[in-house]
């Protein structure tokens, strides 16, 4: 992955831009164009334009049209250092520059596949998507391809799924080719729950047509002539965009019946989720669709073989389906390309939490979370310590500075305990509490939770419960115990993905994090100072100025002491670490702990 | 017949394809626990009791739904699944009101004996309950959600055996509750009170609105009378209270009972059985005869009676205006048996055992200053009933009705309690009396077959008369539409609520619907006590019955009388399937 | 309807038009409009672009767009014009815009300020 990439800072006179084309132009001529990639930046008091080469840092400066040929052919097309033109004494300050968006230019550039044209086309307008390729990819699937040929690109590309499962998407298109069915439908999962996760919604928001697109071709490769886009409620700017992207091709005979007069039919249907987290999982959405309560059913039968309504059904999700066209078009060698060999391409994350850049992010698979953090997130915010990163939302667990080498991969996270999931990344630092994260999306989980099996209707309610003990001070150690056991219970023995996966924040915390645990449980005490109830909040005697008006403040008067002579004190039992106290010293006399 | 070979705990053996696991295990002789399973419904895999170990799955299995596969290794009463089995019993018991000691369902619960089972010690997860419900304002059923568990078992029944779908669950996750739309109460949706939900709901979340308190109440006043009749359908399923296997006939031994809990009379509802038939076999004679509104509908299943108000009240004037038999017999019971006995009919008390809920809401219906009916027990209820007075049904001796004024009653009166039974009693009379000549065979197989719908064509001097009997009302729907249409090719239709008749009845003795036992087990085990007791009757034919004959002609005159409109008919309305009341 | 050829020849045109090299318009202002740049404001920073664009009558392309993942400098406008120059201006508002449809609109000089390259390189 280690690409050669030349960073050009240019001034804001006239002719430095010049230069910039020269580049462009001698990349083409040498065909170095898709080989290394260009960076430019704008200093406005820079002279003459200046470079430098990555990875190996190698800077020139005072650059004209002719050096930068010159560069082009030696330096980058031969490897050779253009000696007498060398600056190895560039000012310190501009190699600090370079090294800064070197370090920035993941964030500049990610490897935008799937959201190539976010940002870029007007979403709303389909002949800008087609400008883009939409459809390109349809057309050589009909024209030139039988399904088995889609169906073989999809496997030998390798891509899984990308909404959580992970689950190869060729195999699950080939099962439901191989049904022998009249009717089969293509469901396109956009139920995106996961707390913090916005990926479908920017994708969905952003090149609605690429989805369109993906379940047209899977139509044709299982043999299916209907589709459901199934999207949540709270997506009305992308319900709104998805409207528009199919009216406007079925207008101009992209959906419907004999598309671009090649004989194949298909038509699409919107419908709206209703508020249930539950219903993103595939055999719930389906009772959904059917109108039934939207409660997951036993697997098998599996959807690709008994699905809506009885028939072959694949259900995929927007960022698996955002893959396909580009697979098609540029083949399953190109996708191999790109990530790692269990788990090729590019995925889209949610980065948040305490890190400096937040938003979306879509990278090479492979990548270490390291480099999620430091290069592209740039590091926890207010220079806190790193503590844990959470993935996979509330189906996931954390992932401790230990294992931040680890690369980006199905496997690899699965293997420490936690899950890609839908591409959730929350980073936490030292001021966060693992008990209460654990206990925050497990709270989200009882909300959710469908209510059909009994480890997940009343078990993970029991769980909560217990976990709240905690946080109150009222844990034992072997509440614990009972906490672990009840855990692996609601795990092995659930019938769908969000109860088997509803503990694993807990088990991954507690395994990971265990002497939190035991602080909150032997000491009753929260070091992050987040478990209110074991927040102790004193008054130091010698800071103290006996002004009285944290007294006054307390909503409990649990604060005593006498004005002008005696220091003032905190009755513990009173408190209710509400911290009013807190914002009113003026002398920053209350500590907290 | 296509079999594979996969070994259960630590056992090769072989085993029908297309079975799941649970249903292999049972045929080795293994039983796995259920909960939320119905034999005949589609398995939900919901409760978790019945997990499984199977090698190479993380996860432990649901044996109610997985399929059983070549070479598959299965546990099923490893240690692993027997911890999960039994944590799932204890979360659910950690949200289930333990009131066991009052509770309906005492000893006769599945909750109970799962929990002895599983090996339920202590009371761990104490916590939050979900927020319960108590509905008894319906005449028949009760709902108690706080000892719900959520198995889904009474939605399948009301959904996909009756057709009506009058349950459902509200909210999600912990919250969620069962009961009907908007959480309200039976009587104000289109529920019929059929009691199906009560048979299949394993613990006492459902069960029926008892009476027994008043009836001992009324049997310790001296000033009453106390008579008590008993359904058809009773004698079939009685026993099963007292341990005994589903289908035992006890007639005489019940008499003998009920005689020693201090009945001044125990009568015999067949006898006012024989009388309905009277009636409504001179009702189709005249429609016959007048070109009157055709095909007729009986009348005497209370469940249908309801749904016909609620929902096909324009073809109430297809319904028979006959009462039910025991209602009949109450209206005897408080005018001339009261005359002729110089007692006042206000001193009368009629208790009526029966294998229906809706009949506790049937009784309400008056057509005179007095109930026909005042207490309608069920077969449960009766059980207790003798239970209560210290007796052993099973070690009495045989006794008979009283022989007082409707002591006989025809083997035509005792088949009312099967589906098909009031079609075939209707025939043995109404065929008689058009072709004038006695039937050559009084059994029609036609109508003893066990099927939702059963036909039947009569050969009527040389007419093909068509009739059907047709239980369930997912099974009248249709028929009824047919009608609507003006398209029906009936001419004489019976409708029970219940699938096969009384004899499944909502008040009937409650067996474990989850394991082998369907439904036409059921129907075949109590059907044939009662056409047994059909064929040792010398008596087959209603309007043989001297005591009814009596009866004509002491009092109701003939047939269809002003005085036999009085006392043996009533007149139906429509009525609201939803009631809503904002405060 | 539409065939391949129909399709290839939407494509061709289409591009042009987003090159800025059709000769229809001079600008080509994209407003990222993706929930997040909603909920920043960029209604309102559309909203002024399409008055001043009628008012004004100037020769350019106002159009929504989605997220581009940088959910912080919402709501972010793109300017592109002709020969592969793109503007990305961050943390916009209708009054920051109008100065921007003056200066570089209209004049051609890039608001460095307002731009992300800005941003980050004067942190």
């Amino acid at each position: 992955m280690l690409e050669q990439r030349i960073h050009l800072a240019l001034g804001s006179s006239s002719n430095q831009e010049a230069v910039l084309h020269q580049l462009n132009a001698s990349l083409k001529k040498n065909r170095l164009d898709d080989r290394i990639q260009v960076y430019c930046h704008t200093l406005h008091d820079l002279q003459k334009p200046a470079c430098g080469i990555y990875p190996e840092r190698i800077f020139y400066e005072n650059i004209n049209e002719n050096l930068m040929r010159l560069l082009v052919e030696v330096q980058l097309l031969n490897k050779t250092p253009l000696e007498q033109f060398q600056q190895l004494k560039l000012d310190q300050s501009l190699i600090e520059r370079f090294d800064q968006w070197d370090k920035d230019r993941f964030f500049y550039k990610q490897t935008r596949i799937v959201l190539k044209n976010a940002g870029k086309i007007n979403p709303e307008d389909i002949q800008e998507a087609i400008a883009m390729d939409a459809y390109q990819a349809l057309v050589k699937a009909l024209t030139s391809m039988t399904p088995q040929d889609v169906l073989d690109e999809i496997t030998l590309s390798g891509l899984r799924g990308r909404g959580g499962g992970g689950f190869p998407t060729g195999r699950k298109w080939q099962v439901a080719h191989d049904q022998i069915n009249d009717v089969k439908y293509v469901i396109c999962n956009a139920d995106e729950g996961d707390p913090g996760a916005f990926m479908d919604r920017s994708l969905l928001e952003g090149d609605p047509h690429a989805i369109l697109e993906a379940m047209m071709i899977a139509g044709y490769a299982i043999g299916s002539k209907h589709g459901y886009i199934y999207v949540r409620a709270e997506y009305p700017v992308a319900v709104k965009r998805l409207e528009i992207a199919i009216h406007q091709a079925e207008n101009i005979g992209l959906l419907g019946n004999n598309i671009l007069n090649l004989g194949f039919d298909f038509s699409i249907e919107i419908r709206l989720g209703a508020g249930a987290f539950v219903c993103g999982e595939e055999t719930a959405l389906i009772a959904s669709i059917e109108g039934q309560r939207g409660t997951p059913n036993p697997k098998p039968p599996y959807p690709s073989v008994q699905g809506l309504w009885g028939k072959p059904t694949i259900i995929n999700n927007v960022e698996t389906l955002a893959n396909i066209p580009q697979i098609l078009l540029k083949g399953h060698k190109w996708f191999r390309t790109m990530g790692t060999p269990s788990s090729p391409g590019t995925k889209v994350f949610a980065l948040g939490g305490k890190i400096k850049q937040t938003g979306l992010i879509e990278v090479e698979m492979g990548l270490s979370l390291k480099e999620v953090i430091y290069d592209i997130g740039q590091g926890c915010e207010h220079n806190k310590k790193f503590k844990a990163m959470q993935t996979g939302g509330p189906s996931g667990g954390c992932i401790t500075r230990e294992d931040l080498d680890t690369a980006l991969g199905f496997d690899e996270l699965i293997q420490l305990g936690s899950m890609m999931g839908s591409g959730g990344m929350i980073v936490l630092d030292e001021d966060n509490c693992m008990v209460d994260v654990a206990r925050f999306y497990l709270d989200f989980i009882v909300e959710e939770s469908c209510g059909k099996c009994t480890p997940c209707r009343i078990g993970t309610k029991r769980l909560l419960e217990m976990l709240n003990k905690v946080t109150q001070g009222e844990g034992t150690l072997e509440l614990l115990d009972e906490m672990e056991a009840l855990a692996q219970y609601i795990k092995t023995s659930s019938l769908c993905g969000l109860g088997q996966t509803a503990p694993n924040p807990f088990l991954s915390t507690y395994h990971h994090f265990k002497d939190e645990y035991m602080r909150h449980v032997v000491d009753k005490k929260c070091d992050a100072k987040v478990c209110k109830a074991l927040l102790e909040y004193t008054i130091q005697a010698d800071l103290c100025k006996k002004c009285g008006l944290c007294a006054r403040a307390c909503p409990t008067y649990a604060i005593s002491g006498t004005v002008g002579r005696d220091p003032f004190t905190i009755d513990p039992n009173l408190c209710i670490r509400c911290g009013a106290c807190v914002l009113t010293c003026k002398f920053d006399a209350i500590k907290r702990q | 017949m296509k079999t594979i070979k996969l070994n259960i705990n630590h056992q090769e053996v072989q085993v029908q394809a297309g079975l799941t696991i649970l249903e292999a295990c049972r045929s080795q002789g293994i039983t796995i626990p259920t909960l939320c399973h119905l034999t005949e419904c589609k398995p939900k895999g919901a409760c978790r009791i019945c997990v499984v170990e199977e090698e190479g799955k993380q996860n432990l299995v649901p044996s109610c739904v997985s399929e059983v596969k070549e070479g598959m290794r299965i546990l099923t009463h490893s240690k692993r699944s027997l911890a999960s089995r039994r944590m799932s019993l204890e979360l659910i018991l950690s949200n289930h009101r333990k009131d066991c000691l009052s509770c309906t369902r005492n000893l006769n619960c599945e909750l109970q004996s799962l929990a002895q089972t599983l090996h339920v010690r202590e009371d761990r997860f104490l916590g939050e309950r979900t927020e319960g419900r108590y509905d008894d304002l319906s005449n028949g059923l009760v709902r108690d959600t706080s000892k719900c568990i959520l198995c889904g078992r009474c939605v399948d029944a009301c959904l996909n055996i009756q057709g009506l779908g009058v349950l459902t669950m509200m909210n999600r996750g912990f919250e969620t509750r069962l009961g009907p739309v908007l959480d309200l109460s039976f009587k104000d949706v289109n529920c019929i009170e059929c009691g199906q939900c009560v048979l299949h709901c394993p613990v006492g979340a459902l069960s029926e609105k008892e009476e027994i308190h008043e009836v001992i109440n009324a049997l310790e006043d001296p000033k009453k009378f106390m008579i008590v009749q008993t359904a058809p359908a009773v004698r079939a399923s009685l026993a099963e209270e007292f341990g005994a296997p589903m289908g035992t006939r006890i007639t005489g031994k019940m008499v003998s009972a009920l005689k020693q809990v201090g009945f001044d009379r125990v009568y015999d509802t067949n006898v006012a059985a024989d009388l309905t038939i009277l009636e409504e076999g001179h009702e189709l004679l005249h429609r016959l005869e007048n070109k009157g509104v055709l095909p007729l509908i009986t009348s005497c299943s209370p469940g249908w009676i309801n749904f016909l108000e609620k929902e096909y009240a324009s073809l109430i004037p297809h319904v028979s205006s006959c009462k039910s038999p025991h209602m009949m017999f109450g209206a005897i019971l408080k005018s001339h048996f009261a005359k002729v006995k110089g007692l006042d009919p206000k001193d009368i008390v009629v208790v009526s055992i029966m294998p229906c809920t809706a009949k506790k809401g049937e009784k309400e219906r008056m057509t005179s200053e007095y109930k026909d009916v005042d207490h309608v027990l069920t077969t449960r209820e009766c059980g207790r009933l003798i239970k209560l007075y210290g007796l052993d049904l099973m070690s009495m001796r045989d006794s008979e009705f009283d022989q007082d004024m409707f002591g006989t009653s025809s083997g035509a009166g005792v088949i009312f309690g099967v589906s098909g039974g009031v079609m075939e009693a209707a025939l043995r009379t109404v065929v008689e009396k058009l072709t004038n000549k006695p039937l050559d065979k009084l059994e029609f197989k036609e109508l003893r077959l066990i099927k939702d719908v059963k036909e039947a064509d009569i050969n009527v001097n040389g007419t093909l008369v068509k009739v059907a009997a047709v239980s369930t009302m997912k099974a009248a729907q249709p028929i009824l539409m047919q009608i609507q249409e003006g398209t029906s090719p009936y001419t004489f239709i019976e409708i029970m609520a219940c699938p096969g008749g009384c004899i499944n009845g909502g008040g009937q003795s409650i067996y474990p619907c989850n394991h082998d036992l369907k439904t036409e087990d059921v129907i075949k085990l109590r059907a044939k006590a009662l056409y047994a007791e059909d064929q040792d009757n010398t008596l087959r034919s209603s309007h043989l019955n001297p005591d009814i004959l009596n009866l004509y002609r002491d009092f109701l005159g003939e047939p269809g009388s002003k005085i036999a409109h009085h006392h043996l008919h009533t007149h139906y309305s429509a009525k609201a399937a939803l009631h809503l009341e904002f405060d | 309807m539409l065939d391949v050829k129909q399709l290839n020849t939407i494509k061709a045109t289409t591009l042009q038009k987003m090159r800025v090299e059709d000769g229809q318009i001079t600008h080509r202002i994209l407003i990222g409009m993706g929930t997040c740049g909603i909920a920043a404001g960029a209604q309102a920073v559309y909203d002024f672009l399409i008055e001043m664009k009628d008012v004004y009558q100037y020769p350019i392309d106002v159009l929504p767009t989605g997220c581009l993942g940088m959910c912080m400098f919402e709501p972010m406008v793109e300017v592109v014009e002709a020969n592969d120059k793109h503007t990305m201006y961050i943390k916009m508002d209708p009054l920051k815009m109008k100065e921007i449809l003056h200066h570089h609109i209209k004049e051609g000089y890039t608001l460095y300020a307002y731009t992300l390259q800005g941003a980050k390189d004067n942190a």
